[in-house]
């Protein structure tokens, strides 16, 4: 009898911990549903990944050739022979060639790094991944020309090209790092509101009246760092809008020290946020 | 009259069963010896099922248990009165202020995460 009883007792256990075991998993399903919007935003971060690591080998293949480049044209120089003159041409090339190979692969990293980068607006965003696109063709056609063997007249030629594209790779890249520089402080600078926000939600009902005042006194202290820091964005942003007189690079630089002061405020106002959950 | 013998009605008694006559017990017969092994056996079987059962009963009331432990209080947002206020509500927001400095770190615009390459962009033949 007593076995009966136990085995009943066991089997409606085992049903239960079955149904149990169905809403767990039925509980679940939205959780994959997450994990594909994760790995759609991750998507980015694995191809950063394999261009890092595709960067790092061709900078190092590019020091080599740029190693014995330098050897082989000091050895014309001081030979002044044809054989070293064909050998430091065929190594100038050679040099070029991975050179613009390395700056292939780092417009095409810093153009994720740019489409990664939140707190970007979505028209300049836009523009500057043109512009890196636009360059990135440049490029490809500079290492196309490079391809077949040049003689010395087309050597020079192809590195007055150069010179100028130079220009236009370095304008690409420094509008783009205005730009990362300005969003990622942004970026910090939202969730520090939505944080604020959220912890006066949650430390409304916390402590005594006394600390009730202490802390409502913090956080318009917190507000005030943080709701200045808007006009300094603003700011910031004006300098990057009319850039058309100056160039990009003139601009990071201009901007950086705007940035700065831009970054010590929100690091102060997290730290004043550190301390109001000790209030 | 006989004197010797005794009067003592005490060692009588006490005397007595060495006079028994010895009853040969009764040896139990084979069939009887068979049913109260099986008997046994059964006795045992029974217990052996029975504190297997119980201990079933106890492993899956244990799991039973710890699966339906309440959740953790950031899912239910229950606030249980002995403990301080300050550690329960402070725990993720802290989390969250130290994951935005750190993200404030990487954002220092004197700090290039990735930086021009170091390529000579004068490389010339002559």
């Amino acid at each position: 009898m007593i076995l009966i009883n136990n085995f009943f007792l066991a089997v409606i256990i085992f049903f239960s911990l079955m149904a149990r075991s169905g809403q767990v998993l039925a509980q679940e399903e939205p959780a994959i549903q997450d994990s594909k919007m994760v790995f759609e935003t991750q998507s980015f971060s694995q191809d950063i990944r394999q261009l890092t690591l595709q960067y790092r080998g061709e900078l190092e293949e590019y020091r080599k050739a740029e190693q014995e480049y330098n050897i082989l044209k000091q050895q014309y120089q001081q030979l002044g022979t044809l054989v070293s003159l064909e050998k430091a041409v065929r190594a100038t090339q050679e040099a070029m060639v991975v050179r613009a190979r390395v700056l292939q692969t780092y417009v095409r990293l810093l153009r994720f790094y740019l489409l990664s980068q939140a707190g970007i607006e979505l028209p300049q965003k836009q523009v500057a991944e043109q512009n890196l696109l636009d360059t990135l063709s440049k490029i490809e056609q500079h290492q196309q020309e490079l391809i077949e063997p040049l003689d010395k007249l087309q050597m020079r030629q192809a590195v007055f090209d150069f010179q100028e594209l130079s220009m236009v790779i370095e304008e690409s890249v420094y509008r783009v790092f205005s730009l990362l520089a300005v969003g990622k402080l942004q970026t910090v600078h939202d969730k520090a509101i939505v944080l604020k926000e959220d912890m006066k939600d949650q430390l409304a009902t916390a402590g005594g009246a006394l600390k009730l005042a202490e802390r409502q006194r913090s956080f318009d202290e917190t507000d005030r760092v943080l709701n200045s820091l808007k006009s300094s964005f603003d700011k910031a942003e004006a300098v990057f809008v009319d850039s058309h007189r100056i160039s990009y690079k003139g601009v990071y630089k201009s901007n950086n020290n705007q940035l700065s002061l831009i970054y010590s405020s929100l690091s102060k106002a997290l730290v004043f946020l550190g301390e109001l959950l000790k209030i | 009259m006989k004197q010797s013998e005794s009067q003592d009605q005490t060692q009588f008694a006490l005397e007595g069963p060495l006079y028994e006559q010895p009853v040969a017990k009764q040896q139990p017969l084979a069939s009887e010896l068979t049913d109260k092994k099986s008997l046994d056996k059964n006795k045992w079987k029974k217990i052996v099922f029975f504190s297997l059962g119980f201990f079933l009963v106890l492993i899956i009331l244990s799991i039973l248990w710890v699966w339906s432990r309440p959740d953790s209080p950031s899912d239910g947002n229950v606030l249980i009165k002995d403990e301080p206020i300050d550690k329960i509500i402070s725990g993720p927001l802290e989390q969250r202020v130290y994951e935005l400095s750190q993200e404030l770190e990487l954002a220092d615009p004197n700090h290039e995460k990735l930086p021009f390459p170091p390529v000579d962009m004068r490389i010339s033949f002559d």
